[in-house]
C-alpha cells in the first residue's frame, strides 16, 4: 500500500478535520514531512551546485539539511533541492531523497515531547507514526530561521561544497 | 530501674528498586517508576541539541523519548540500529525510554544506602546504591 494511502487511512472519509498535504523527504535514513504549501518547487541537486538556486526569478539560498541537523555529509549521488518559503524567509533545501506526497491528519500528529527542549522544538512540530515507522513534522519557520546544531556556517558551506 | 536501651537508628526504606545493568555499571530505578520493560527493535533518530537524547520509540499506541544513559553513566551507550532491551519510565516531563544489559534483580533499600547519581532529560533520576 502507498505510503500516502497508509498515513491518511484513519483520516479517509472523516470528512471533519482536512488533511494537511505534505512532502515526505529522507535525510539519513530519516523521514520528514513538510506542508507541501510551503513549497515552491522540489527538483534534482545540481551537479554543481551556485550558493543559491533561482525559482520563478526568486534566489533560494542553498541549506544542506545534514549540515543543519549534525549529520555527516553523504556520498549519495542522487539528492534533491527543496525550494521552499515562508512569510519571512525562503531556503532551498538539500535533502537525501523525496519519498512521497502525503496527507497527515493532524490529529495523528504527536507534539513533541518535553524533553526535546533545544533548537529542535523551533525546527520540528511533532511526530507521526506510519505503520512501524515515524515520520518527523518539520515546521518550516524554525528551520528557515537558520539555527544549527553545530556552527553557524555550517549549512552553508557544506551547500557549497556538495 | 534498668537503663532504656537505645535503638540504632534505621534508615529510611525508599522502596522496591529495580537494579539494572548497563555498559558493566550496575544502576537502580524505583520499581514504582517502570511502566515496562521490553525489547525494542528499532528506533528513529531526532536530530536535537541534547547528546543523550538518541530519538523516539514506538511503544504501543504512543511514541516515546529514547534516551542514552551509557555516557552519562560512564558506560559505553548504544547507537545501534535496534536498541534492544529497553526501560520505559515516567518521569516529570513523561514517558522516556533507555536500553539496557540486563536486569540483575528487584530489591529493596535504604536511603542511606544509596547515592543519587544524575539526572537525565525529564527529571529522570538514577540510584546507585553506595555496596555497589
Amino acid at each position: 500500500m502507498p505510503l500516502s494511502r497508509r498515513v491518511s487511512q484513519s483520516a479517509a472519509g472523516a470528512g471533519r478535520i482536512p488533511l494537511r498535504r505534505c512532502l515526505v523527504f529522507g535525510v539519513a535514513g530519516v523521514e520528514y514531512a513538510i506542508d507541501l504549501e510551503r513549497l515552491t518547487r522540489a527538483l534534482p541537486l545540481p551537479a554543481h551546485p551556485e550558493p543559491e538556486v533561482t525559482v520563478h526569478e526568486t534566489a533560494y539560498p542553498l541549506l544542506d539539511l545534514r549540515a543543519v541537523f549534525g549529520v555527516a555529509p553523504s556520498a549519495a549521488a542522487r539528492r534533491a533541492v527543496l525550494a521552499v518559503r515562508t512569510a519571512t524567509r525562503r531556503a532551498a533545501l538539500i535533502v537525501d531523497e523525496i519519498v512521497s506526497l502525503t496527507g497527515l491528519d493532524p490529529v495523528n500528529v504527536h507534539p513533541l515531547p518535553a524533553v526535546f527542549a533545544g533548537v529542535e522544538r523551533e525546527w520540528f512540530e511533532g511526530f507521526v507514526r506510519s505503520d512501524s515507522h515515524v515520520i518527523i513534522v518539520v515546521r518550516a519557520e524554525g528551520l528557515l530561521a537558520g539555527r544549527r546544531r553545530d556552527s553557524a556556517d555550517a549549512g552553508r558551506l557544506a551547500a557549497v561544497a556538495t | 530501674m534498668l537503663a532504656r536501651r537505645t535503638q540504632p537508628s534505621l534508615s529510611h526504606a525508599v522502596g522496591s528498586l529495580a537494579v539494572l545493568e548497563l555498559g558493566g555499571v550496575r544502576f537502580a530505578l524505583p520499581a514504582a517508576d517502570i511502566l515496562e520493560i521490553a525489547h525494542l527493535s528499532s528506533y528513529t533518530p531526532v536530530p536535537c541539541e541534547d547528546p543523550t537524547l538518541l530519538g523516539v520509540v514506538l511503544h504501543r499506541h504512543g511514541i516515546v523519548p529514547l534516551l542514552d544513559l551509557g555516557v552519562a553513566l560512564g558506560a559505553p551507550g548504544r547507537r545501534a540500529e535496534a536498541p534492544g532491551l529497553c526501560v520505559i519510565v515516567k518521569t516529570p516531563l513523561g514517558q522516556v525510554a533507555f536500553a539496557i544489559d540486563r536486569i540483575l534483580g528487584v530489591e529493596v533499600a535504604a536511603s542511606d544506602g544509596l547515592m543519587k547519581t544524575l539526572d537525565f532529560p525529564g527529571g529522570l533520576t538514577v540510584l546507585r546504591p553506595r555496596r555497589w
